[in-house]
């Protein structure tokens, strides 16, 4: 056994950190190299012990200091790259070893740009296996960056793509498998997952294409006839859908246009903002900033439905009535809806005691008969309608309230 | 099938030789010049109106009879000269051979003519037959050679329509799945040249081990019924559907063909299928390609084919799997409209037998298999079975 320096041999031994910068131990061990050379030169062992033990007896004392302290050793450790239990953050600072090996592995001076390209290959591997992908893909990014042989350059390119497609990032996947193959054609790693991509792209036809290209090399591969199955599957669904969709589309815009037919048929006002002439379906469509629910205007068989709105300004209160039938009588709603609203006090409206107005463009307050139908007083010429939804006022014959009313909006 | 008729010109120069049957001796000497001025002449021009001479014999059955006397003799001087740089004499040497073609004595001839020279250059990947004229055929069909690749899909066309010399032909072919695979993938990627070699599968599908070899092959399959909506040629969908029917004949493939994954009702429906619309739950019930149809779809214009698409349906009834299958998929719905836009008398009879099997339940049908109806023998006599 070589007795030998004893800095050197504390840490080759006890593994414990002096220290020490990893040039320092590079230059150490050129001075052990030296120290054997020397030794072997000596003529016995003995001799060489001998002389070693003279060599070390000159050397100057000194104590040992750069150990770990008694107080901070776990701490210590815990910085130490063989002894660490996590890896470390990126902003900490890097315990000397650490940026020494990087700087080994790392180093442009140290790596031809092939080797370092190697490097950052297996860095992203390492980190795909621990599922850290977007690490992954940054190591290959910076891989990529360097000059390398084509074929490095290719699994790179694969291996990237595959850690897109691990976080469902298909279309940089795609085009990272795509340039994967055109570097080198017989990968077929590459082109499995060119397949893959395009199938979660819903772009069968292209997944289906580079199936049968795979398949005409090797008729064996189940897994791509599979996905060539579930493709050709996925695609008929994709285009019936669409198909479908189409079709609802068309009937939509058709019991629209039927809609805005029979509304003009009637010759009912409308209320248009803009200054437009013709009214459209969106001028239908119920105020987003009323509470109540309701339902657009609708034909049925020829019979318009309305959503009208019955306002008890006495109580502040709106009832919605939904799908009112243009030529059903007032009279029968609001029957209904006093017998059946718990708002309501049953007591104080009766058909029999009520008014119930509409207003005209200058809000001028019509009276109107509860006999009347929906149809005839929507056709009034003075009526106008607002936001798709007629709305009528309920009240008591001869009330304050109603008297308020008239006033109020006549100023 | 087709048959290539050129009108007969007289030349002057040639005026004392009549070309018009009648006079045996004459022609046999007529055709001792031509046949010299063929094989000798170095001028284009004089050996065009020789052809052009050949091509009138080729349109009389008196012509043709003299041409068969020296078969082997003119078919020799006929392929020296396919190979010629003028393409107009390559071109007349086309038509000669697809008229002699269209004849069976002389498809006979043609299908046993014996190559006299070593012609096949490249390593032909089908045909293995050296000696056969067919081989030449099928080198002009896979190179990229399209000037005359359509005539050479014709003549093989026209060969292959007797059994014997179909059977002849598919002698010559190395694998026949393989060649099956090539020549239908070359038609999916070629234009309208390649159209006669549908047809020319379709004659082929007459024999046994053909169709047996189109069944084995999903990949083949498919690629057939996708044919079946090719929009540019009639005569391409016409050699699919024609293959498909052939496959039909025998009941034992009925379950092969009718397997989901192979979906051949919606290729066979499509093409009946029109712009009607249907209700979402009788939509839902068809097959994915033919649900919810748009507004512009075009059915079938050419009504032998729509006729031909009913028989395979109708032979697809035979068997009770085969019946229910049909119900099963909603059928029916298309098969109505189709009935009631249809015009012509014959597809229309067709359709009738069809929905009549369909609608039907299967206590009223009684059986499994139709082919297993025993016929009373005097309905047998009315039939003129044998």
């Amino acid at each position: 056994m070589l007795f030998v320096n004893e800095n050197i041999f504390i840490a080759a031994l006890f593994l414990s950190s002096a220290m020490i910068s990893l040039r320092a131990i590079i230059d150490k061990v050129k001075d052990i190299q030296e120290m054997e050379k020397q030794l072997l030169d000596s003529k016995t062992s003995f001799e060489a012990m001998v002389n070693v033990d003279c060599f070390m007896e000159q050397l100057p004392r000194k104590v040992y200091e750069d150990g770990w302290p008694e107080d901070k050793w776990e701490k210590e450790m815990e910085k130490h790259p063989f002894f660490m239990t996590k890896s470390p953050e990126p902003g900490e600072e890097l315990h000397p070893l650490i940026e020494g090996l990087q700087k080994l592995k790392y180093d442009e001076e140290e790596n031809s740009p092939e080797e370092l390209a190697n490097t950052y290959k297996e860095s992203g591997n390492f980190c795909f296996k621990c599922k850290k992908y977007r690490d992954a893909i940054t190591n290959f990014s910076v891989g990529l960056k360097l000059e390398c042989s084509d074929e490095l350059r290719a699994q790179l390119l694969n291996n990237r793509a595959a850690a897109n497609f691990f976080i469902e990032n298909y279309k940089s996947a795609l085009i990272d498998s795509i340039d994967a193959v055109k570097l080198n054609s017989n990968y077929l790693k590459a082109k499995l997952r060119v397949c893959r991509c395009y199938y979660h792209l819903e772009k069968y036809e292209e997944c289906i294409k580079i199936c049968e290209e795979i398949i005409s090399e090797d008729q064996n591969n189940s897994a791509i006839i599979q996905l060539k199955k579930d493709a050709i599957t996925k695609k008929k669904v994709k285009y019936r859908n669409l198909r479908k969709q189409a079709k609802e589309k068309k009937n939509k815009l058709a019991e629209e246009a039927l809609l805005l037919e029979a509304l003009k048929y009637r010759k009912i006002n409308f209320h248009l903002r803009d200054n437009k002439e013709l009214i459209s379906i969106a001028d239908l469509n119920p105020d987003l900033h009323i509470p109540e629910k309701m339902n657009r205007v609708y034909l049925e068989n020829g019979t318009l439905f309305w959503p009208v709105l019955l306002s008890f300004t006495e109580l502040t209160l709106n009832i919605p009535i939904n799908d009112f039938e243009e030529n059903c009588k007032f009279e029968v709603q609001l029957k209904i809806v006093f017998t059946e609203s718990a708002e309501l006090e049953t007591k104080k409206y009766q058909l029999e005691n009520v008014n119930i107005y509409f207003k005209d463009e200058y809000m001028k307050p019509i009276k109107f008969s509860v006999t009347s139908t929906l149809k005839e007083v929507l056709c009034d010429p003075r009526f106008i309608l607002d936001c798709g939804i007629p709305v009528f006022f309920v009240l008591v014959k001869n009330s304050a309230a109603e008297e308020n009313f008239i006033n109020c909006i006549h100023k | 099938m087709l048959i290539n008729k050129n009108s007969m010109r007289v030349f002057k120069k040639w005026a004392t030789f009549r070309t018009c049957s009648k006079m045996g001796d004459v022609e046999t000497g007529t055709m001792e010049i031509l046949l010299k001025i063929l094989k000798r002449s170095e001028n284009s021009d004089t050996k065009l109106q020789a052809l052009e001479i050949l091509l009138g014999f080729t349109a009389s059955s008196d012509g043709l009879e003299t041409i068969y006397k020296d078969a082997g003799i003119i078919f020799d001087i006929l392929i020296d000269l396919m190979f010629n740089t003028d393409f107009e004499i390559a071109k007349k040497v086309y038509s000669i051979l697809i008229n002699i073609s269209a004849e069976e004595r002389g498809a006979q001839l043609l299908v046993c003519n014996k190559l006299s020279e070593k012609r096949i250059n490249i390593q032909n990947i089908i045909c293995n037959c050296e000696e056969n004229i067919v081989t030449l055929f099928f080198e002009q069909i896979l190179s990229q050679n399209t000037r005359i690749t359509e005539q050479a899909c014709i003549i093989l066309s026209n060969m292959s329509r007797k059994e014997e010399i179909a059977r002849k032909i598919f002698n010559c072919f190395k694998n026949i799945t393989e060649s099956l695979n090539i020549l239908v993938s070359h038609v999916l990627r070629s234009n309208e040249s390649h159209d006669y070699l549908v047809s020319f599968l379709s004659n082929l599908s007459q024999l046994a081990e053909v169709r047996k070899a189109f069944l084995n092959s999903d990949d083949i399959l498919e690629k057939v019924l996708m044919l079946i909506s090719f929009k540019d040629s009639a005569i391409r969908r016409k050699g699919a559907v024609g293959i498909i029917r052939n496959l039909c004949f025998s009941v034992d493939n009925h379950e092969i063909l009718l397997r989901p994954e192979l979906d051949i009702l919606s290729r066979l429906l499509l093409p009946l299928a029109g712009p009607e619309e249907f209700d979402d739950e009788d939509n839902e019930k068809l097959p994915l390609e033919l649900q919810y149809l748009p507004e512009n779809k075009i059915r079938e214009e050419d009504p032998e084919i729509r006729k031909m698409l009913i028989e395979i349906l109708i032979q697809l009834c035979t068997t009770r799997f085969g019946r229910n299958t049909m119900r099963e998929n909603n059928i029916y719905i298309i098969l109505r409209e189709y009935h009631k836009w249809e015009k012509d008398r014959s597809c229309i009879d067709a359709t009738e037998t069809l929905v009549n099997f369909l609608i039907r339940t299967e206590e009223e049908i009684g059986t499994d298999n139709l082919q297993n109806i025993e016929i009373p023998p005097d309905l047998m006599k009315s039939f003129n079975l044998p």
